[in-house]
């Protein structure tokens, strides 16, 4: 199943991603990321558990570095918007929310 | 005296969170909620909904 995920298409859609964006940079991001003493105001404005947040912050923080990038950015503020639409944050990142440019390419 | 540590078997069997998450740190326990609020559009919305039903 891992093999076809390559594929399958973002779930952020453009539209979502460059409304995403505008807020990424409004954020004065250093490098191209986030870090969480800047991330973690906005996403608080979502009035939102802490461990909710919390969770949408690792399965966003898809390389593990501490910090947001673009695409991780985006990844977050679309699993706060379902979560404010009452769907549960899932355990793990479905591989559709998996952004292209973090997917694996497949092992051969 | 923490009630438990990281090493604690409780937690053996997750992926230990390595880096620093925001939410979960004590150092950042005091930030407040930023003037950029991407959800203000969403929250008036809903009032809109709820008032005019």
């Amino acid at each position: 199943s891992g093999a076809a995920s390559i594929d399958c298409p973002w779930v952020v859609k453009s539209e979502e991603k460059m409304k995403y964006d505008l807020i990424f940079d409004s954020l004065s991001p250093v490098s191209g990321m986030l870090s969480g003493d800047k991330v973690k105001p906005v996403l608080l404005n979502s009035k939102l558990p802490v461990d909710i947040l919390g969770r949408v912050w690792e399965l966003s923080d898809i390389d593990r570095d501490g910090m947001l990038d673009r695409d991780e950015f985006a990844v977050a503020m679309y699993l706060v918007y379902r979560a404010l639409e009452q769907e549960p944050v899932p355990m793990s990142l479905p591989a559709p929310l998996v952004p292209p440019s973090k997917r694996k390419k497949p092992v051969t | 005296n923490p009630a438990f540590t990281l090493d604690s078997p409780l937690f053996s069997n997750s992926t230990p969170y390595n880096k620093k998450n925001p939410f979960l740190d004590e150092e950042l326990l005091d930030v407040q909620p930023s003037p950029i609020n991407p959800f203000s559009a969403y929250f008036d919305k809903k009032e809109k909904k709820a008032s005019q039903s």
